[in-house]
């Protein structure tokens, strides 16, 4: 089983019937290949959660990378979350997933298998055979992925999720700053490392070292280093170990060295990230290092220009050449059960370089262009079809090969901001004087809230504020219908004020979409934008920013965010399969059908093989 | 989670915890609530803990130990510790098993006591306790904070008394320098790319 990240269908025709995906095309002619189904929202946690569970997001509770607290109306991840028994005890992750995967169906069938990087698998659970937590594993921060940027110049801001550290030039000709580790668990100040650059102008290199750290790196400009092992003392028994490599992105006349995100180190990950515990680091000893946060590709540090293009993609084929690196390891190991492996770097590079497939994209404007990389989203459908290959090659004429994207990708030109045209409505107030703007900052930080009756939140998400369940709930529980009903009516079908696009094709009620024990936790209406649109960066914090749709202008210029019917997966096996309508609640139900595991009725979708 | 408990002879509690010279306890009180321990029926806390999990399926090594046996226990046991240091240099035992327990989830208390039966204390976890001084704990209280600190139920042993777990207390201190949630739960979504 093969997880292809984002593989949208019009593009794979395409290269398909280019003769570019030869593999794929075995795939095809000796099986099949459809559309399938994606998840509404159409969001990599929620659908390869889907994928896994075999059930909605009603059933298995993650409905968007976002949730939102009714009590504090504060956003958070809703992939996961840490609990303590006491204020002062060691906290323990928790996977906010529910729902039994497929591959813990398969172990109380005595099936064993290899699951690799899965969104929503972490922190690891026990199972019959091994695995490899994906998207959600934080680094060492708690974040999904902080990198630092050091640099001598001065007064330089930080931008999207990373760290500037001011570097000092001393007098032998280095220069220093602090390395940022992980916050100090009693006051959340940051634990730093003493690290010292060696800018080495006439062979373009530096060498690094960091205090505590046996060894030196030795890294060329415009290039990333080797990983170096770092322990960042947490207490006076406890040592946080870590795994950082640096990108050299300038020697003259300013030094600037980008580090990556630390990632937990396989041979002492802080929480679990494998099961068995040890997998992790068995698996690094025998394939080399590779990283271990969830999201690997740094695009923030492209968006904030830490990172060329050149230096993104060199990264990005790093974490294909270490998942296929682990695939083939467990392929070549694999004697029966269920390996699956997801290849995850394909969305992050559509979301990054779609705009170079669309001269005329709100984000080129004001930025280069280089020709060179319109080329490179269909690169990745190669590269994808690549690893197809090398799976193809371990399949006997026993073994079910199944790629699968989770969903489409499409443009992201227009952002709307949902609050604001909540504010419009008069649904949603602001404090006195606060105008929607930039200064009403997120968080709902000028909000009224006693004034409130809807707000917006994630990535397509409107709650109401209901008595009894928000904290300052006004929305009586007999209005709540009619205020749905209301809402729906008025912003399906919602025109761009600039050329009268429809920016918004229909929104739903939750019980429209969703069954399940979860259902409660979903936003009470679910918005489907149209092609180009989705929620604005704004409205995914709380934002109530001017103006109701706005121009995408950041280098993240694709999205599958919209309409699920728009962005649909593909679905590839090497048999035959009923091709009419498959969706991803039938993969779990068609693996277990193949391995000869109980379908239980639990399971939505049914089985696809005949 | 292990508990580990050194149990000390000393010639003043005082100045136990006030002399610097002492390894190890120093940095010990430097991360966790400290002091003078009250006297108290049901005898020590080495004593009192013993006889609350005796009733419990928690295994627990009680014995006067040397240091490489001590280190032997740290290494195979996932249970409570509770050593009787006889050597003249308790720093030297205590720091021993610091360093084999490193990132492991421990709670570490000293208790130290001089031939008239007064005691001090020193209590700190692997996630570090706010250091403070405490005077008014008592041997029970002692042990009822430890059993909470380790995540275990205090049960109804008649050993505990009317103990009270000093953890709410603690937790009241270690709160007034939290800062902002905001702040945090900002860098832990703005790495998904899809928010501002």
């Amino acid at each position: 089983m093969i997880g292809l990240d984002g593989l949208e269908p019009t593009i794979v025709d395409a290269l398909l019937a280019e003769g570019a995906l030869p593999n794929l095309a075995r795939l095809r002619a000796s099986g099949d290949y459809a559309r399938v189904g994606t998840t509404n929202p159409a969001q990599t946690p929620v659908a390869w959660s889907t994928f896994a569970t075999g059930l909605n997001p009603g059933g298995h509770g993650i409905f968007d990378f976002i949730r939102r607290d009714p009590l504090t109306y504060l956003p958070d991840l809703a992939l996961n979350r840490y609990e303590q028994k006491n204020a002062f005890s060691q906290p323990a992750a928790v996977n906010l997933r529910s729902g039994t995967p497929v591959w813990e169906r398969l172990s109380q069938a005595g099936i064993p298998s290899t699951i690799l990087r899965c969104p929503c698998t972490y922190p690891a659970a026990p199972l019959r055979g091994k695995l490899l937590a994906g998207m959600g594993v934080p680094d060492l921060r708690g974040g999904l992925g902080t990198s630092t940027f050091f640099t001598t110049q001065a007064s330089i801001q930080a931008g999207e999720a990373e760290i500037v550290v001011p570097l000092k030039r001393q007098g032998d000709g280095s220069v220093t700053g602090p390395l940022v580790g992980p916050r100090n668990p009693k006051d959340r100040t940051d634990i730093e490392l003493p690290l010292v650059i060696r800018p080495d102008l006439a062979r373009g290199c530096a060498v690094i070292a960091v205090q505590g750290v046996a060894g030196k790196l030795e890294v060329a400009l415009g290039r990333w280093s080797d990983w170096m092992s770092v322990g960042f003392k947490l207490g006076m028994l406890r040592t946080a170990r870590g795994l950082v490599r640096f990108h050299l992105v300038r020697l003259e006349p300013e030094v600037e060295l980008l580090a990556s995100p630390i990632n937990f180190d396989p041979d002492a990950p802080l929480f679990p990230i494998s099961a068995p515990g040890e997998y992790v680091r068995d698996l690094a000893n025998e394939i080399g290092v590779f990283h271990t946060t969830g999201m690997v590709e740094d695009h923030a540090a492209l968006s904030n220009g830490r990172l060329d293009e050149a230096g993104f993609l060199r990264q990005c084929e790093d974490a294909w050449s270490e998942r296929e690196a682990m695939m083939v390891h467990e392929l070549d190991r694999l004697d029966s059960g269920l390996c699956y492996c997801l290849f995850d770097t394909s969305d992050r590079v559509q979301h990054m370089f779609w705009r170079f497939r669309e001269p005329d994209h709100p984000a080129n404007l004001g930025r280069p262009v280089p020709t060179g990389f319109a080329r490179v989203v269909a690169d990745q459908y190669r590269r994808a079809d690549a690893v197809v290959g090398q799976a193809l090659a371990r399949a006997d004429d026993k073994t079910l090969v199944i790629a699968l994207s989770d969903h489409g990708f499409n443009s992201f030109r227009r952002g709307v901001n949902l609050n604001t045209w909540l504010h419009e409505q008069g649904l949603l107030a602001l404090k006195p004087g606060v105008e929607p703007s930039e200064e009403a900052g997120d968080f709902f930080r000028s909000v009224d809230w006693s004034r409130t009756k809807a707000y917006a939140l994630g990535l397509g998400g409107i709650y109401l504020n209901l008595a009894g369940r928000e904290r300052d709930g006004i929305v009586k529980a007999d209005d709540a219908q009619p205020l749905k009903t209301q809402i729906a009516t008025a912003l399906s079908g919602l025109p761009d004020p600039r050329d009268g696009k429809t920016a918004i094709r229909s929104v739903h009620p939750r019980e429209a979409v969703y069954r399940g024990p979860r259902i409660g936790e979903a936003p009470d209406l679910l918005v489907n934008f149209n092609s180009g649109f989705r929620a604005s960066w704004g409205t995914s914090l709380g934002g109530v920013p001017a103006g109701i749709v706005e121009d995408n202008v950041k280098p993240w210029s694709g999205d599958h965010i919209i309409d699920p019917s728009l962005v649909p997966g593909v679905l590839f096996m090497n048999r035959p399969f009923k091709t009419a309508n498959p969706r991803l609640e039938d993969l779990a139900p068609t693996i277990l059908a193949a391995l000869g595991a109980e379908v239980h009725p639990e399971l939505e979708g049914s089985p696809l093989l005949p | 989670m292990k508990i580990i408990v050194l149990h000390l002879s000393v010639t003043d509690p005082i100045e136990f915890l006030d002399d610097p010279e002492t390894r190890g306890v120093a940095a010990l009180m430097s991360n966790g609530p400290h002091g003078l321990l009250g006297s108290h029926e049901c005898g020590s806390p080495f004593q009192i803990l013993r006889s609350v999990l005796a009733m419990s399926d928690w295994k627990s090594v009680f014995s006067a130990l040397d240091t490489p046996e001590l280190l032997d226990h740290l290494k195979e046991d996932d249970s409570l510790i509770g050593v009787d240091v006889a050597q003249a240099e308790p720093g030297e035992t205590l720091e021993a098993a610091l360093s084999a327990i490193d990132g492991e989830a421990v709670v570490v208390a000293l208790s130290a006591i001089d031939a008239s039966g007064n005691r001090a204390f020193v209590l700190t976890t692997t996630e570090g306790l706010p250091s403070i001084r405490v005077n008014e704990m008592r041997a029970n209280d002692l042990v009822a904070t430890i059993l909470e600190l380790a995540g275990l139920e205090l049960g109804s042993s008649p050993a505990l008394c009317d103990a009270q777990s000093f953890v709410p207390a603690l937790t009241e201190t270690a709160g007034a320098g939290a800062i902002d949630d905001e702040e945090l739960v900002r860098e832990r979504l703005r790495g998904l790319g899809y928010i501002a």
